[in-house]
């Protein structure tokens, strides 16, 4: 049994025929190509797939596609492009919070969802926003400094 | 393609009689459980029972505590005002539950009937002597956790009430991995009343502490080594609880009496 969802990702209105069990990590990737949003462990431990559903950081791989419905998804790819990148993306090139980069946009999306809660955040509250996202390669210490200099870049300050 | 039926109804009581007549249904509320057993086929259901209309959300103080709708979600639970000034403990330890995305979905339902996985609220349900609103009434949270293991599709969570309390404290060990809890502690004091609780993946089951083996002050819990009895654990034998090596959290809070 299928239904017509309809929602709106990275500001396009869309609808798309989608079955009960449909993730929405499933529909952005294979059905809309988006494939920013990443797939790690696919049961919500990693935060690869991290994506904002209406604001608040949610895995896409624990969301059934349904559950989105009528609501307005953002994905890294509204977040900046290769040639235009958002301050914090530039903020993880220039720390080198990245080596294989495959947990960067989900870093990205938790980082931007904690400052805009917390303009200003203080370490622990950054160890905390990212305690459901792992990264593999960096150790972490890069990824710190990163959303520190990205949030002090997204107030109008620049640490660099 | 799947043969997999989507459902939503708009009433607990439909939604419940849905479960009841179909014995593939599986609910869904946040979905944060159901989904990730769905993709290890852990569960393989016929009917997915959406819940999200049928709950209520709402988080409301009444008189001696707070009422909960088990469609809260965590994340909104720990950042409502009124919770956290009825039993401040509350915040403190739903920021320790999972992760800040899994807490935006996940209910306070759901981790309710969370029973195999561990809920991390099951310690304080029992410490602070909660009751859980069903379809089919009222039930004290010692009995909730006493039952066997879900699916019961004869009810489903309403409402939490949680008592408030003067003085709590909750500690856990949790799985490095899953970040389940392994072991939590719960200790409440209230008026005339003392609790404590244990709760997590090593027992069988959530139990309250016999009241001769209750710490002296809530602010002493935690010790460094804790044995859990062979006649409570989950695979029947005696288990030391890891606390030198897994992830802890503590979270302690005292007000003055009224």
């Amino acid at each position: 049994m299928t239904t017509i969802l309809c929602l709106t990702v990275n500001g396009a209105e869309m609808r798309a025929e989608a079955a009960a069990d449909l993730r929405l990590v499933d529909l952005l990737r294979d059905r809309l190509g988006l494939m920013g949003t990443r797939t790690g462990c696919e049961t919500a431990q990693c935060g690869a797939c991290t994506v904002h559903p209406d604001g608040a950081p949610v895995r896409a791989c624990t969301l059934l596609a349904w559950q989105a419905e009528g609501g307005r998804v953002t994905t890294i790819e509204a977040i900046g492009t290769a040639m235009a990148l958002h301050p914090m993306q530039a903020a993880f090139r220039d720390r080198h919070a990245l080596q294989c980069g495959y947990c960067t946009p989900g870093m990205v999306m938790t980082a931007l969802a904690l400052v805009a809660a917390s303009p200003d955040p203080t370490e622990a509250e950054i160890r905390h926003a990212l305690k459901g996202n792992i990264c593999r390669c960096t150790g972490y210490r890069n990824i710190l400094a990163a959303i520190r200099d990205g949030a002090a870049r997204l107030r109008g300050e620049d640490c660099r | 393609m799947t043969g997999l039926r989507l459902i939503r109804p708009r009433r607990p009581a439909a939604a419940r009689a849905m479960l009841a007549a179909e014995p593939g249904a599986v609910a869904v509320a946040g979905g944060q459980l159901v989904v990730p057993a769905l993709w290890r086929r852990e569960l393989r259901p016929e009917v997915l029972v959406d819940l999200s209309t049928a709950l209520e959300a709402g988080i409301e103080p009444v008189p001696g505590g707070l009422r909960i709708g088990a469609g809260a979600t965590l994340a909104a639970l720990g950042r409502d005002a009124a919770a956290a000034r009825i039993l401040p403990l509350l915040p403190l330890l739903l920021r320790e539950v999972t992760d800040p995305a899994v807490r935006s979905r996940a209910t306070l339902g759901g981790s309710l009937s969370a029973r195999e996985r561990g809920s991390d609220l099951a310690a304080l349900c029992l410490a602070l002597g909660a009751t859980v609103e069903t379809t089919a009434g009222r039930q004290a949270a010692t009995d909730w956790h006493a039952e066997p293991a879900p699916p019961r599709r004869d009810r489903l969570v309403l409402a939490l009430h949680l008592p408030a309390a003067t003085a709590a404290a909750h500690v856990k060990l949790l799985d490095p991995a899953s970040r389940y809890p392994e072991l939590a502690l719960c200790l409440a004091e209230g008026d005339g009343m003392r609790r404590a609780a244990l709760s997590g993946r090593m027992l069988d089951r959530p139990r309250l502490l016999p009241a001769d083996d209750l710490p002296d002050d809530a602010g002493r819990l935690g010790a460094p080594c804790m044995r859990v009895p062979r006649r409570w654990s989950r695979h029947g034998a005696s288990q030391r609880s890891r606390w030198s090596t897994a992830a802890r959290s503590r979270q302690h809070e005292r007000r003055p009496r009224a």
